[in-house]
C-alpha cells in the first residue's frame, strides 16, 4: 500500500539517527531500573549506629511475609500478631530496635501494618469480625467523602458483597511495588515521548523538506500515515521498554509471588473484587494506552507549531502540573476528569477510583472509561492532525 | 504536452505576490527571470502544488495541480531545498523515490542511475552533512529527475555549481526540454541565454514579457534591465 512499510522504515531511521533519541531512551531506562533497585541500596541506622543494610532487611522481612502467605486474616492470625506485639516493651524508645520486636513481633509486621491501617489504636484488642466491619464503615465513609451518588453506592455495595472475607494474606510486595513504580515510569515515558516524538513532523519544516514532500506523487497522505504510525509505535515501544525494565528490576528484588493476593490487602479502602496481579495488568494497560494518547497529542502539537520546542515545552509543563496540582474531591466532576488524564491515570487510586461514570443503567470504573476515551481521543486528534497537515503551506 | 496557467493569483495581506498570470507552455525550456521579490518562487510553488493559490488554476495535460496524476508527472527542485543530514545521498534519493511512487527496487536502481548522471557515484554513500553546497545542489537536481518528470520546475538550480557542472547541467536540461516542459528560474542570465527557448519575465507579480530568446534584438541582460526599468550600476 503506497510503500507504507518502506516509509515507516525510513521514518524510524530518521528518528534513530538522532542522538537525542538514544540518549533519552538509555537515560530513562537506567532511571527506571534504578528506581526498582533503589530499595536495596543503603544502610539502616538506629541512634546513629548502623544496624543493618536495606537489602538484608528486605530479605528478612520478605522471608517472614512469605511464611505467612496463604493464612487467613482471621481471629487466629490476629491473635498471634497481637500476642507477638504484646511482648514488645511499651516504654521502648524505638520499639523496632528491641530484642522482643526482632524475635517475636517482626515476623507478623505485615499483619500488624494491615490491622493498624484499619483499626488504628485498637490494633491490639480488635477481633477479625470487628476489623472487617470497621473497614466497611471506613469504605462507606469514603464514598460519602467522594460525593458518590446513591446509585454508585449501591453498585459498589454489590462489589463489596462479592469480596471473599476473611481475606487470605499473601506476600505480594513485587506487585504492590510495581504498581507504585508504574506511576513514576509513566512520567518518564511521557517525558521521553515529549522529547522524541514531536520532531517526527516538525523535522519537515526545520529541515525544509516539506516542499519536496508536498510536490511528490503520493503527496502528504501516505507520509502522514507513516509518520503517525511511527510516532504511535515508537511511544508504545518506549512504554513497553520502560515497563519491562521496571518489572525486571522490581520483581528481581521482591519476587513475583502474590499475583492472586486480594487488592484489599494493600488498598483496603477499594471495593473492587480484583487481585493485585490483575490490578497490575489493568494499570499496565492504562499506561500503554496513555502512551498512544500522549504521542497523538505530541504529534498534533508539532503540526500546530511546526516545530518541536513548543510542543516539548507544553508537554513538559503539563507533566509538571500533574505533579504539583491537585483538584480537591469536593469538585467532583473536575476532580474525576483530572483523574482520567494521562499520568494521573497511571496512579492506581485514579484508575480504580470508586468514582464511576454512569451511562444509562451501567457503571464504568475509571480504567474502563480510559480504555475507550484514550483510543477515541487519539484517533480524533490524529484525524484533526491530518486535516491540519494537508492544509499547511509547505 | 501543455502546462496551462489561468489567471493564477497569490495574495497576502498587504501584497499581491502573483497577479493574474495566464500562460500556456508546451514542450521546451522556459527561463523565468525577474528581480528579487518579483514573485518567481511564489509562481513556481503554486505550479508545483506546494502553495495554494488565492485564485486561478494550474493544469498539466488536463490534470489539475492538486491531483496525484499531476504530481506524478512533476519534478521540482526548490530554492534552498531541504535534506536530512544523517542520510546518505543514496538514502535521500531512495526516500524521495518512495514518496514519488517508485517501489524500493525501482527507487534504488533509479537513484544509482541519477547519482551517476550528476557525477555523485562515490559521494552517494556519504552522509549529506559532509557535502559541499555544490554537491548538495547536484543531489537536488537528481531528486527532481527521479520519476522521469514531464514537467520539470527548477528554482535557482545552478547555485553553487562549478563551471564544469554548470555545463553538464545545461546539457541535461537541454535534453530534457526536447520532450518535456522545463521551467528554469534563475538570476544567472547566461544559463537562460544558453538553453532557454523562451523567456518569461516577471515584475511585481506580473508577467511583463513572454517570448523567444532568439528573437531579442539585444543581449538578454540588457533587455531584462530595460524591461524591469533598472539601470546598470556604476562600478
Amino acid at each position: 500500500m503506497f510503500n507504507f512499510w518502506e516509509l515507516v522504515r525510513m521514518e524510524y531511521r530518521k528518528l534513530f539517527q538522532r542522538k537525542l533519541v538514544w540518549v533519552t531512551a538509555i537515560l530513562l531506562t537506567a532511571m527506571t531500573i534504578f528506581a526498582g533497585l533503589s530499595a536495596l541500596l543503603g544502610d539502616v541506622y538506629v541512634n546513629g549506629e548502623k544496624v543493618d543494610t536495606h537489602a538484608n532487611m528486605l530479605r528478612t522481612d520478605s522471608g517472614y511475609a512469605r511464611r505467612l502467605s496463604g493464612e487467613l486474616l482471621d481471629d487466629s492470625l490476629l491473635d498471634k500478631m497481637q500476642e507477638a506485639y504484646g511482648k514488645v516493651p511499651e516504654d521502648a524508645e524505638i520499639y523496632t530496635a528491641t530484642r522482643e520486636y526482632q524475635q517475636y513481633a517482626r515476623p507478623y509486621s505485615e499483619i500488624y501494618n494491615f490491622v493498624l491501617r484499619i483499626a488504628n489504636n485498637r490494633w491490639n484488642t480488635i477481633s477479625a469480625g470487628e476489623m472487617y466491619d470497621l473497614r466497611r464503615a471506613a469504605v462507606e465513609q469514603g464514598w460519602t467523602k467522594l460525593l458518590l451518588s446513591e446509585a454508585e453506592k449501591e453498585y459498589l455495595s454489590g462489589q463489596e458483597e462479592q469480596l471473599k472475607l476473611p481475606l487470605t494474606y499473601r506476600y505480594d510486595d513485587g506487585y504492590t511495588n510495581y504498581l507504585s513504580v508504574l506511576y513514576m515510569v509513566a512520567l518518564l515515558m511521557m517525558l521521553g515521548v515529549s522529547v522524541c516524538v514531536p520532531q517526527i513532523f516538525s523535522e519537515e519544516y526545520s529541515r525544509k523538506t516539506a516542499p519536496l514532500i508536498a510536490s511528490s506523487s503520493f503527496g502528504k497522505k501516505p507520509l502522514y500515515l507513516a509518520k503517525a504510525f511511527t510516532g504511535l509505535t515508537f511511544s508504545l515501544g518506549l512504554a513497553l521498554l520502560l515497563a519491562v525494565a521496571a518489572a525486571a528490576s522490581v520483581f528481581s528484588v521482591y519476587g513475583t509471588d502474590g499475583f492472586s493476593a486480594a487488592l484489599q490487602l494493600d488498598y483496603p479502602m477499594l471495593s473492587w473484587r480484583l487481585t493485585v496481579g490483575k490490578a497490575a495488568l489493568l494499570l499496565f494497560g492504562v499506561y500503554l494506552l496513555s502512551s498512544l494518547l500522549f504521542a497523538a497529542v505530541a504529534m498534533v502539537l508539532s503540526l500546530v507549531f511546526r516545530g518541536s520546542a513548543p510542543p516539548m515545552a507544553i508537554l513538559l509543563g503539563y507533566l509538571l502540573l500533574t505533579g504539583v496540582f491537585h483538584i480537591p474531591d469536593e469538585y467532583r466532576i473536575l476532580s474525576q476528569i483530572w483523574s482520567y488524564l494521562p499520568v494521573n491515570s497511571a496512579n492506581l487510586t485514579s484508575a480504580l477510583s470508586q468514582r464511576l461514570l454512569q451511562v444509562g443503567g451501567s457503571f464504568f470504573a475509571g480504567w474502563q472509561v480510559i480504555c475507550l476515551l484514550y483510543p477515541v481521543t487519539a484517533a480524533i486528534l490524529l484525524l484533526a492532525g491530518y486535516r491540519k497537515y494537508r492544509r499547511l503551506p509547505s | 504536452m501543455e502546462l496551462r496557467i489561468d489567471r493564477l493569483t497569490k495574495q497576502y495581506k498587504n501584497k499581491i505576490a502573483v497577479d493574474r498570470i495566464s500562460l500556456s507552455l508546451g514542450t521546451g525550456v522556459y527561463g523565468l527571470l525577474g528581480a528579487n521579490g518579483a514573485g518567481k518562487t511564489t509562481l513556481l510553488r503554486m505550479i508545483c502544488g506546494v502553495l495554494k493559490p488565492t485564485g486561478g488554476t494550474v493544469t498539466f495535460q488536463g490534470y489539475d495541480v492538486a491531483t496525484e496524476t499531476y504530481r506524478s508527472m512533476l519534478g521540482y527542485l526548490p530554492q534552498d531545498f531541504g535534506y536530512y543530514p544523517n542520510f546518505t545521498g543514496m538514502d535521500f534519493l531512495v526516500y524521495l523515490g518512495l514518496l514519488k511512487g517508485l517501489s524500493r527496487a525501482q527507487a534504488t536502481s533509479r537513484s544509482r542511475e541519477l547519482l551517476a548522471l550528476v557525477g555523485l557515484e562515490e559521494m552517494g554513500r556519504k552522509k549529506i552533512r559532509t557535502y559541499s553546497g555544490g554537491i548538495r545542489q547536484r543531489l537536488g537536481i537528481a531528486q527532481a529527475l527521479l520519476n522521469r518528470p514531464q514537467l520539470l520546475v527548477l528554482d535557482e538550480p545552478t547555485a553553487g555549481l562549478d563551471p564544469r557542472e554548470r555545463v553538464r547541467f545545461r546539457n541535461l536540461i537541454a535534453r530534457m526540454g526536447e520532450e518535456n516542459v522545463v521551467i528554469l528560474s534563475t538570476h544567472i542570465v547566461s544559463d537562460v541565454e544558453q538553453i532557454a527557448d523562451k523567456i518569461l519575465l516577471m515584475k511585481e507579480g506580473q508577467l511583463i514579457y513572454n517570448g523567444d530568446c532568439a528573437s531579442l534584438a539585444e543581449p538578454l541582460e540588457e533587455f531584462c534591465m530595460k524591461r524591469l526599468g533598472e539601470e546598470a550600476p556604476d562600478v
